[in-house]
């Protein structure tokens, strides 16, 4: 994988991480935020200040244009996807997929990989067998886990 | 990450050598920084801060 392709951070990792995300520049510059993840951030947020400092982020992320938010043919995809993992259709690549009982729950990672992928990004995430069941359906999505991204901490 | 998903899918215990070889050196630390900062650039980097901080302080709150 190319060293200087830009990342997406799983909300995971921005909560496991948060101290070494803080303490690097670089990799405020590097990422692309998921207004998907922002939206999992935020629900757990209370206090009206911490709003603001997660709206002040927004803002300046989508005015870099580094924001990804899912348009309706991201939604409608990632409906088809997760009706195929619900159903066990055959991907297109590779042959059969297994059921998942649970595939309404992948909505979110699936509309994050997605957009990762549209945009030539890569996801960062600790949930990267949740991730790897759309990797038939998203032949270009690149998932990295947490300790290969930061090293063991 | 090909490679990665590859293995899973029962490649060879050399290709799961190879990659693991290859994955020593976390990718944080292959990220260049820049020299100077635009004055969006600052601001991001500030307010990537602020937010890091807000998760910081609830998990400590929560511990």
């Amino acid at each position: 994988m190319p060293r200087n392709k830009s990342f997406v951070f799983d909300q995971n990792i921005f909560t496991g991480y948060s101290k070494i995300i803080r303490s690097s520049p670089t990799l405020a510059l590097k990422m692309h935020l998921s207004s998907v993840v922002l939206y999992e951030l935020v629900a757990t947020t209370v206090s009206a200040e911490d709003l603001d400092v997660f709206e002040r982020l927004r803002k300046l992320h989508d005015k870099k244009k580094t924001l990804l938010t899912p348009d309706k043919n991201d939604w409608w995809e990632t409906a088809k996807l997760i009706r195929r993992l619900r159903f066990s259709d055959k991907s297109a690549s590779r042959g059969l997929t297994p059921k998942i009982q649970h595939a309404q729950q992948l909505q979110n990672d699936a509309l994050i990989a997605r957009s990762a992928t549209l945009a030539k990004c890569y996801v960062v995430t600790e949930d990267i067998t949740d991730f790897g069941q759309f990797s038939p359906f998203m032949p270009n999505l690149e998932v990295v886990s947490g300790t290969e991204f930061f090293g063991k901490t | 990450m090909e490679k990665s998903l590859k293995s899973k899918n029962g490649s060879s215990a050399n290709e799961e050598k190879e990659v693991s070889s290859e994955r020593k050196v976390p990718i944080i630390e292959t990220l260049k920084p820049k020299k100077r900062y635009t004055k969006l650039e600052k601001e991001l980097i500030e307010a990537t801060i602020a937010a890091m901080d807000v998760l910081i302080k609830q998990k400590n709150a929560q511990e």
